[in-house]
């Protein structure tokens, strides 16, 4: 048997303004929602229940504006082309819930994030334990030292009349007679001091 | 009047929740129930009547498409507050730099308190018509109200300017929920009888 329109009206009339109040459970919810959407008396509820809260609250309401129906028809067209919501399904987030992250369904990011940890904590404690004060220094490649050894100065076998020819020219002429002419070479000498 | 108490913000989230899902009808209902705040809001910030719908428009745009984006750990207003207003700046800050549309379309915002309440000072969308429409309303209001039954009129006054929820309205009254959410109903309905054809005069026809 079908309902009475008159009771009709006033069990959606009544679920509009819990909906209002937000006091509907979700099963009412659907049937305030079917109301809203079906029967323009309904609409007109939600709407004025609004504007006398609004007054009561406030003892004044905003302007009204020529073109509420108009608005909302716009928008309803704009909004018919705009389609920006992503497919969510019923995991609607409810107030205070915590949301999950982007990338907690991505397994591999996991395991990059572990392996690079693991990695790090690796190098890390492979450098504490080199460069561990107590253990003993790295080898350097190092050089075994040369003994010293005492080197005379080198003694010059020649004959010594040689060096009285060469004493003797450098008397007359002051340069070297062993040096060779060079025409590159101008004033460079071989000066020894006389003995 | 004691100190007004929002109204309660689980009706949005539930709302928020059925448009996520799929049901735009949902969204409307939200429009419908801050379409005039946020336009009022921005009228505060812009001159132009036209710009004014314009900005509202775009900013429920960009609600919905951020939706998803709402964490509910704000009230969907305050939210959408938010976007209202960025929308304004920007959309002031290109009519700055177009040579068309100059000072004549700019004022000065400084309003930007959410907490705004209505008050008297006129704005764009006002006219002296509009006004008085207005003001014949809540006066229209508030003599409903006074000519309430005394449960009625304390149910929703409960509910409306003290913001207690039905379970608390239930225990002051001594009464089922059942009967608070009745009561309540049936005051609202007696108050919207009275303004109902105002309101129609004033919107021309509704739905």
């Amino acid at each position: 048997m079908k309902e009475d329109p008159k009771l009709q009206a006033l069990h959606a009339g009544e679920l509009v303004s819990a909906l209002v109040d937000g006091e509907l459970l979700a099963a009412q919810l659907a049937q305030a929602m079917d109301a809203l959407r079906e029967d323009p008396q309904a609409r007109a509820c939600w709407r004025d229940y609004h504007l006398v809260g609004e007054v009561l609250r406030h003892g004044s309401v905003a302007a009204l504006g020529a073109g509420d129906e108009a608005f909302v028809a716009r928008l309803r067209t704009r909004l018919g082309t705009a389609r920006p919501l992503p497919a969510v399904p019923q995991t609607t987030r409810l107030p205070g819930a915590t949301r999950s992250s982007a990338n907690d369904g991505v397994w591999r990011w996991k395991l990059v994030a572990g392996l690079c940890s693991l990695t790090a904590v690796a190098v890390l404690g492979w450098q504490l334990v080199v460069l561990r004060p107590d253990s003993p220094a790295p080898q350097l490649a190092t050089v075994a030292p040369v003994p010293a050894v005492a080197v005379d100065p080198p003694v010059m076998i020649r004959d010594p009349r040689l060096d009285q020819l060469i004493a003797a020219h450098q008397q007359q002429g002051g340069t070297s007679a062993l040096q060779m002419p060079a025409g590159f070479l101008r004033n460079a000498t071989f000066e020894r001091p006389a003995r | 009047m004691s100190e007004p108490a929002p109204p309660a913000a689980d009706s949005d989230a539930q709302l928020v929740a059925r448009t996520l899902a799929g049901d735009d009808r949902a969204f409307e209902l939200l429009v419908l129930k801050y379409q005039r705040r946020i336009q009022r809001l921005i009228a505060r910030m812009v001159r132009d009547v036209d710009l004014v719908e314009d900005i509202a428009q775009e900013s429920f745009i960009r609600a919905y498409r951020a939706l998803h984006q709402f964490r509910g750990d704000a009230q969907f207003y305050t939210w959408l507050y938010r976007i209202a207003v960025n929308t304004a700046k920007k959309t002031l800050l290109d009519l700055k730099h177009d040579p068309l549309l100059t000072e004549a379309a700019l004022r000065p915002a400084g309003d930007d308190d959410e907490t705004f309440q209505p008050g008297n000072e006129p704005i764009a969308e006002e006219t002296p018509e509009s006004l008085l429409a207005a003001r014949e309303i809540a006066a229209a209001v508030q003599a409903a109200l006074e000519a309430l039954p005394e449960d009625l009129r304390q149910a929703v006054t409960l509910r409306e300017i003290e913001g207690l929820s039905y379970e608390d309205i239930a225990t002051v009254m001594a009464c089922p929920i059942g009967t608070v959410r009745s009561r309540i109903f049936r005051a609202r309905e007696a108050i919207s009888a009275r303004v109902r054809p105002m309101l129609d005069r004033q919107t021309g026809k509704r739905w």
